[in-house]
């Protein structure tokens, strides 16, 4: 029964080469010898037998595909089919599907890289512990049109001791201070924070080696230590190991290096690299200049159970007994306190916004220009279309199947994006404005990538649904 | 007038291929013939037919499948009746004698009523 074994043969190379698959071709192939078999038996010539057992048996192909239906879920096995066929078509019009992942990739790469700063800027929460309770308290003044200005260290000390919904508070100058380092290597300049004692318990930064400052070294004088950014000790200091106690000589002065807090720590500004203490002196507690001078940026830790409300109120009667205290100073000065995170980012929220969406703008016309050119290319498809309806392929199937090209095309176009959008990133982090947030880097976290995901195979669906109609 | 042999009706080959199987574990072929033999040509199997069918009761469950050599040396697939077929067996009998049952019914009263 040679004829049989090349029936067999011609099944196998029909299907791909899964043991399931070869199973079935082996029952098949076991059915209709034996139903032939049968058929001899009865006298019928071997030709006769065998076409009346294929008669019997109905169509092979039929079964083969049910049977499949039945073991992998069907639409699964679609996709995987239109992927590959996708990307054979691809392959036979490299120059479309190079344009079109090109066009795709701008787009895509220019909305990562603005989503990536969006995430990391407005939609990612502070970078410090329970950062919701973190509020900046400043000064408003209405004689000097100020709203939310740095306070005098004075009224900062009275807010910090009379104000019980305050848990902790701590300050820092926001000056963009630097000095000159000497005596490692050449001299050069480093920027300099100045904050109170609380300050990075206040935030719940942990030092990595070392030790951050303590609540009374505020008023510590002279101020003989710092703590360092981790950029500044692998970097400037060499990643001395034994960083912790070793002096430093800052604008002509011993500075002795106390601790060195993590890398993803960047605040009041990312290119801090010592914090030193404001190291006041507690005789001028009452000295007037101490309460005229406003240069102490201010942030309270409000006590989880109580509401902002509550907070600004006790806030608001502290700041009237100081009105009426220290008429010569404070009679025109309020306070007022906004969360922390929408302070840093006030300024950042309207332009990023507009940015991303003149990105997302963007992106449209990159689907509108690819949908174009598969538009141009499926009409010359068109016979090929017809050829598979003719075959008996449904209308939807073939919708489907143009789709999945499409996404396919805007899969590849978003990968190449991706890689784009990191190098985005990284521009846009050496870019970014001093103040724009307390974070080192724009980092690509899970929603950056969800976010990729989902604009590129909407991009694939949106431009590919106009060709596949 | 010749009886033409009646479709399987859906669902119901489920149901002749888990009853075959009682008897002893079988091939697809030998189902095929079984049910053939068993209705006197009355009902007409697709053959094809058989096999997404074996593969679906596979995958509930009530029947299971080895690759064995037959008397001639020839490798086949036979299938066995699992405990969970012979209980859905039971239910499926059940079923369908009240779908026969109430199928019934009807011709009866409309032939009452005629």
């Amino acid at each position: 029964m040679h004829w049989l074994r090349g029936l067999a043969k011609r099944i196998r190379a029909l299907a791909h080469p899964d043991g399931a698959e070869r199973d079935l071709d082996d029952e098949i192939c076991f059915h209709l010898e034996q139903e032939t078999a049968k058929n001899i038996a009865l006298g019928f010539a071997p030709r006769e037998a065998r076409r009346r057992a294929l008669v019997a048996f109905g169509g092979i192909a039929q079964t083969r595909e049910q049977h499949r239906d039945v073991r992998v879920v069907r639409w699964f096995a679609d996709l995987i089919a239109d992927g590959r066929f996708a990307l054979r078509s691809l392959r036979r019009a490299p120059v479309l599907a190079g344009a079109a992942i090109i066009t795709l990739a701008l787009g895509i790469g220019a909305t990562t890289a603005i989503y990536t700063v969006v995430n990391a800027v407005l939609l990612r929460p502070l970078p410090f512990a329970h950062p919701e309770q973190l509020y900046m308290v400043g000064e408003n003044n209405a004689e000097r049109d100020w709203h939310l200005q740095d306070a005098a260290p004075a009224n900062f000390l009275d807010w910090k001791e009379q104000v019980p919904a305050f848990q902790q508070m701590a300050g820092y100058a926001d000056g963009g201070f630097t000095a000159t380092l000497t005596g490692e290597g050449e001299p050069r300049i480093v920027s300099f924070a100045l904050v109170t004692g609380g300050f990075f318990d206040l935030l719940g930064v942990r030092p990595e080696l070392g030790r951050v400052f303590r609540e009374e070294e505020t008023w510590h004088q002279p101020v003989g230590v710092a703590v360092i950014s981790d950029r500044f000790w692998r970097g400037t200091m060499g990643g001395d190991p034994h960083i912790i106690g070793r002096t430093i000589r800052l604008d002509g002065g011993n500075v002795e290096v106390i601790g060195v807090v993590p890398a993803d720590f960047a605040f009041p500004a990312a290119d801090v690299n010592v914090w030193q203490s404001v190291g006041w002196n507690a005789a001028d507690r009452s000295a007037i200049q101490f309460r005229r001078a406003h240069w102490i940026r201010a942030i309270a830790r409000v006590r989880p159970s109580i509401p902002e409300s509550a907070a600004n109120a006790q806030l608001q009667s502290v700041v009237s007994r100081l009105q009426q205290q220290y008429p010569e100073t404070n009679r025109n000065m309020g306070a007022e306190m906004k969360p922390l995170h929408e302070f840093l980012t006030g300024d950042a929220k309207r332009p990023l916004v507009v940015l991303l969406g003149a990105v997302g703008l963007l992106l449209l016309i990159a689907c509108a220009n690819v949908g174009n050119l598969l538009l141009v290319h499926a009409a010359g498809r068109q016979r090929e279309l017809a050829l598979r309806l003719a075959l008996g392929a449904g209308r939807t199937r073939l919708v489907r199947q143009v789709l999945t090209e499409s996404v396919v095309l805007s899969l590849l176009g978003g990968a190449v994006g991706l890689a784009l959008g990191v190098a985005g990133v990284r521009v846009l982090t050496a870019i970014q404005p001093r103040h724009m947030l307390p974070v080192h880097a724009f980092g690509i976290d899970w929603r950056v990538l969800l976010f990729v995901f989902v604009i590129t195979t909407a991009s694939g669906i949106l431009f590919g649904i106009a060709p596949s109609l | 007038m010749l009886a033409t042999p009646t479709d399987v009706l859906r669902g119901t080959l489920d149901l002749l291929v888990l009853k075959t199987l009682t008897l002893q574990p079988m091939h697809g072929w030998g189902i095929s013939q079984r049910i053939e033999q068993v209705s006197r040509g009355t009902l007409d199997v697709n053959q094809g037919s058989l096999y997404p069918a074996l593969q679906r009761l596979e995958q509930k469950g009530w029947i299971d499948s080895e690759w064995r050599t037959t008397e001639n040396n020839r490798r086949a697939r036979y299938y066995k009746l699992t405990g969970a077929g012979k209980r859905a067996l039971g239910n499926e009998l059940a079923s369908w004698r009240r779908y026969v049952a109430s199928v019934e019914l009807i011709l009866e009263s409309a032939n009452a009523l005629a």
